[in-house]
């Protein structure tokens, strides 16, 4: 069982250390994206309603693009204070099947003024919650077929580490410092007992999101039997509206603003998220209204239908079958986008500790190894590598990180293909990491990557200070507070990198006094006690990673 | 966020009692012998406090954000024990000019 925990850690340990971590800074999505586009000024929600907001953008949208038969409005929240609107225009002449039958066009409104808002390309936030289930430059299939695999290994580590780890509760407390390998087993415990029904959760309900896709035979089945298959599978997991064909006889659109006060008056206020609307000014028109995610913890379809032309409640979708409400549960548990700000930081901070759970396997793996070593020094290729990878996905992906968001600053704001080019710099940088990491001696490549790290986090403030018109003083003044968080989050990441490339410097500098007087002593050569050399004890020259 | 707060309190004192029911953080915090009928006693006390909180969290949260959120306090609540438990032992050693140990048995 300790071997499957093991192999099951290492082998995707690295993949899973990126996905943790992504999907970790993925709960402050909205804020992320908020933060990288820092030329929107965070205006106060709207003075209109949700029901007046929603009829005068849409009404917008139709004198922009009369021909559109598809509007899908999503209304502001307290995390998000923009409405953004997708829609397409006219049908394309001359388009074949497999090519899309309208142009779509999409945009982002201010709440006060009701006009369209640029800010520069980026994918945001959104980059890292795409990153952590589809990586990025190969197929989204692929992605998620590998996510998969590596989340499976990570529910078979979880378990058998649960079964290995004997003394669960005497161990509850435990942290023994300056241990060597005990001191990692302490700490790699501690950040897995601790928050372990997260972990088993996150991991559990990453698959289950993602089902019909490792197992598609039941649903291949039901399709075959069941033409309708598809259509009932979709309206058990999703708020998707398939739009029906346009009828010949035209009729103005029926009010937006009282349907949507309808529904507030049924799911309570600041609960409709996004009003669909297929077909406006056609008798066959139907306007969807979907409650928001933030009101409920399952993630299924919830929503109103109403006739476009007369207002009238056709269906009221609450209700889907028991295995949908299973899925829906734990899909909303993964994304947690139900939770208020303390639950949200709750989510983050255990998931953090998932990620230190992850990284601090990895180095154990190095750490148990090194004792056993004859040549420190000059180690098997095996362990060189393993050792490389660590530094590379762990110190590796904080510069990449903190790069981005640095790009995100740098690069010009007209640049073609903008966001794009953000994406290639973050790769770029971990490229860079990782081949910084196979030339350097593996202490020094810690230590200098997680320097560099810290460096980047605490100076990022002051290059907005000196580039962008909001920084840390102004946002401040402003009461722009999603900045200042932001911020004082990248000051206290700083902090803590800078801690452990201190640790890691001392932990080095140490060995190098040890050694020396060690290899002199003619019975326990590289070790600190006679005993220690018998038992084959780990000594305090594994403390370093 | 006064909800949050009490629940996180009760969370608190449950792990503090667990805390005092497993020897080796007994006798870092206590600085005596845990005898078997007090554990007994500590952990039943933190099992209370426990279902005092989820009760409480359910009761303003909700069942199903008052789950989540017993959750993660529960969490964030053991993290900070542990570190306090950690910090207690150094502190202690620190006193008795001693190596940081938390318990006799650390090289197990």
């Amino acid at each position: 069982m300790s071997n499957i925990h093991i192999w099951a850690g290492l082998l995707a340990g690295w993949i899973l250390y990126a996905m943790f971590l992504t999907g970790t800074v993925s709960f402050f999505r909205d804020e992320i994206t908020q933060y990288m586009q820092p030329e929107l000024q965070t205006s106060d929600m709207a003075a209109l309603s949700a029901g007046h907001l929603a009829q005068n953008l849409i009404s917008k949208i139709r004198q922009s693009a009369p021909d559109s038969t598809q509007i899908s409005l999503t209304l502001p929240t307290h995390r998000n204070p923009h409405a953004w609107a997708f829609w397409n225009g006219a049908p394309k002449e001359g388009a074949d099947s497999t090519q899309p039958q309208h142009s779509f066009d999409s945009a982002r409104f201010d709440t006060q003024t009701l006009e369209r808002i640029q800010a520069r390309p980026t994918q945001g936030g959104d980059f890292f919650f795409r990153f952590h289930f589809d990586f990025h430059y190969i197929p989204a299939i692929w992605g998620r077929w590998l996510a998969g695999i590596c989340a499976m290994f990570m529910l078979v580590a979880i378990i058998s580490g649960v079964i290995t780890h004997k003394k669960i509760f005497t161990d509850f407390f435990t942290f023994r410092p300056g241990k060597g390998q005990r001191s990692w087993l302490d700490a790699h415990n501690a950040l897995s007992v601790l928050g372990l029904p997260f972990h088993f959760m996150i991991t559990w309900s990453g698959l289950v999101t993602l089902m019909v896709l490792y197992f598609p035979w039941s649903s291949h089945f039901a399709s075959n039997s069941n033409t309708d298959f598809i259509g009932e599978f979709q309206s058990e997991v999703s708020s998707f509206f398939t739009p029906a064909a346009p009828s010949a006889s035209t009729n103005p659109l029926t009010p937006i603003a009282p349907l949507v006060a309808q529904a507030q008056a049924k799911w309570g206020p600041s609960s409709v998220s996004r009003v669909d609307i297929h077909n406006p000014g056609n008798q066959a028109a139907r306007i969807y209204i979907v409650r928001g995610e933030n009101t409920r913890v399952a993630y299924t379809p919830y929503y109103m239908e109403f006739d476009g032309s007369s207002g009238a409640l056709l269906q009221e979708k609450t209700q889907v079958s028991t295995a949908g409400q299973v899925r829906g549960v734990l899909h909303g548990l993964h994304l947690g986008r139900f939770a208020d700000t303390v639950t949200r930081w709750l989510y983050f901070l255990v998931s953090l500790a998932g990620t230190a759970m992850v990284g601090t396997g990895l180095v154990m793996w190095t750490v148990k190894r090194r004792a056993k070593l004859a040549q420190p020094h000059r180690p098997y290729f095996g362990f060189w590598l393993v050792e490389r990878l660590n530094i590379a996905s762990i110190a590796g992906l904080s510069v990449s990180m903190i790069g981005f968001f640095w790009l995100n600053r740098l690069l010009p704001v007209e640049m073609p293909a903008r966001a794009e080019m953000e994406i290639n710099g973050f790769f770029l940088i971990w490229a860079t990491a990782l081949a910084y990491a196979f030339v350097r001696p593996a202490r020094k490549a810690w230590v200098e990557l997680l320097t560099l790290a810290a460096c980047l986090c605490i100076t990022l403030p002051l290059l907005n200070m000196a580039m962008q018109p909001s920084n840390l003083i102004q946002s401040l003044q402003q009461g722009r507070w999603l900045f200042v968080y932001f911020e004082w989050a990248l000051f206290a990441f700083g902090a803590l990198h800078a801690y452990l490339a201190w640790r890691t410097h001392k932990a080095a500098h140490t060995i190098k006094q040890r050694v020396p007087a060690q290899s002199n002593h003619p019975t326990h050569k590289g070790f600190n006690t006679p005993e220690e050399s018998a038992k084959h004890i780990p000594s305090d020259k594994d403390e370093a990673p | 966020m006064t909800k949050h707060v009490w629940v996180l309190l009760g969370c608190l004192s449950a792990f503090y009692c667990f805390a005092l029911g497993i020897e080796r953080s007994h006798q870092v915090l206590r600085k005596k012998e845990l005898h078997r009928r007090t554990a007994w006693a500590w952990r039943a006390a933190a099992w209370g406090m426990l279902g005092v909180s989820l009760s409480l969290s359910i009761q303003s949260l909700q069942v199903s954000f008052g789950l989540v959120a017993f959750t993660g306090h529960c969490s964030l609540a053991a993290g900070t024990l542990f570190f306090y438990v950690h910090y207690s032992a150094q502190r202690r050693a620190r006193r008795q000019q001693l190596p940081p140990k938390t318990s006799p048995k650390s090289l197990q």
